[in-house]
């Protein structure tokens, strides 16, 4: 017998965001620090498998990571047919701060990538005495123009469009095979749903509040993969710069998608900021600070 | 397939620019390419690639290349096409091409020198053929 399993578990959690009910499917592992991981846009939680199978991280960090609604296994609301969708600010942090209290996680640790990386600065900002800390990927503090109209439109394939014109966001460094799993999930977005997803981004803007962040409350790192030509490096940087004490990494050879176009070309990064998370220390190393 | 040149021969440039020849491998790379051959059989259109002021128009039926121009006619239309200087190109050609300049949908949003042409619908509808099409390009250009 030559079957693997995965150490994942896969559940559904309905909860409730200004009165509309959602049904959110979410995958799991591993123990310790509440570690809530967030998917890029028009994407879903699989890009997250590496590192829920990630013993390393597992051992210290319960490992969660969830479909947005729409998105992946997790259903849209109810009569989505009469709705336009289209992500604001207040439902993507209503429905992560829905999950997290659904769970009733402690102080977790936020982890986001893309639009994951941008919102979890909105989380430092609005519930700081309630995080452990925050983890951006790629992280802007205001909007990045990605929609165009082919992204749903009668003529194009969408889900071939998109995934695409996402492709090209991957590092020429990382594996192809992880770079076209990347591609299929894409492939895979509901129509019109990475386009919904864009509108975060036209709403989107903590910038005038990112010197507000307290560093000494909850914890910020930004690592920056240097070949996302959407959310530029020297981008993320500024954001780093912005708030006192947060912590600045320049991912070499790396793309948009840290977390599945190249996940042990990000761990080694990204280990050294899991470690900073749960380090009551404070000991900052130099390269790092 | 057939192949016509106006003007019939192009200099080779220090730069790296590609010219007719490095377009006839191309059809052969791309119309014998696996991938290709599976994903391009809706990509009937015809796509311009620009270096400077050299044109060449890569004809495609069913996701063959089925003939070459190069240089320009007042009736050699084209669906699409990508128009850049030789020093841009020679980015995107480079091993490895450095960030903003390892793809197409990158130089269209930051590399102003960068254009897209044409019926950028046609390019949306073929968008994994000609994401596969520029891939090839960059494995056989490479500087």
């Amino acid at each position: 017998m030559n079957a693997l399993f995965e150490p994942i578990r896969g559940g559904y959690v309905h909860v409730d965001v200004d009165g509309t009910k959602y049904r959110i499917y979410y995958e799991e592992a591993g123990q310790g620090v509440p570690l809530l991981c967030l998917h890029t846009a028009g994407a879903d939680s699989r890009q997250w498998r590496h590192m829920l199978n990630d013993a390393q991280v597992t051992r210290q960090f319960r490992v969660i990571a969830f479909d947005m609604p729409y998105h992946g296994r997790s259903n849209p609301p109810s009569d989505w047919w009469l709705k336009r969708y289209e992500l604001s600010v207040r439902l993507y942090v209503g429905i992560i701060r829905a999950v997290w209290k659904a769970f009733e996680l402690d102080r977790p640790v936020v982890l986001g990538c893309s639009i994951g990386g941008f919102v979890v600065l909105q989380l430092a900002v609005d519930f700081t005495d309630e995080l452990r800390g925050i983890i951006g990927l790629q992280s802007v503090a205001n909007g990045i123009g990605r929609y165009n109209s082919f992204l749903h439109h009668p003529a194009v394939h969408g889900g071939e469009f998109a995934a695409s014109f996402t492709y090209g966001l991957n590092s020429p460094f990382s594996p192809e095979e992880s770079k076209r799993e990347n591609w299929w999930y894409y492939a895979q977005g509901g129509p019109g749903v990475y386009a919904g997803d864009t509108a975060f981004g036209r709403e989107f803007d903590v910038r005038h509040r990112l010197k507000d962040i307290d560093t000494s409350r909850c914890k910020v790192s930004i690592l920056s993969g240097e070949y996302d030509y959407s959310a530029l490096t020297d981008d993320s940087a500024a954001v780093a710069a912005a708030i006192p004490g947060a912590r600045f990494m320049r991912v070499p050879r790396m793309g948009h998608f840290p977390i599945i176009e190249d996940y042990p070309g990000l761990k080694r990064y990204l280990d050294v900021e899991l470690q900073y998370m749960i380090d009551t220390s404070e000991a900052v190393p130099e390269e790092h600070a | 397939m057939r192949t016509t040149a106006n003007p019939p021969a192009l200099p080779e440039e220090a730069s790296g620019r590609k010219n007719a020849s490095w377009f006839e491998q191309l059809l052969s790379e791309v119309n014998s390419d696996p991938e290709m051959d599976l994903i391009g059989g809706n990509l009937t259109a015809t796509v311009s690639f620009t270096f400077g002021s050299d044109r060449h128009d890569l004809v495609f039926q069913r996701g063959k290349v089925v003939d070459l121009r190069h240089g320009k006619k007042i009736d050699w239309r084209c669906d699409f096409g990508f128009r850049a200087s030789d020093e841009t190109w020679d980015k995107f050609f480079a091993d490895p091409p450095p960030p903003l300049y390892n793809s197409v949908f990158a130089m269209i949003m930051r590399v102003p020198d960068f254009q897209l042409e044409g019926d950028s619908m046609v390019l949306a509808q073929n968008a994994r053929a000609v994401t596969r099409l520029l891939d090839i390009m960059q494995e056989q250009g490479r500087l």
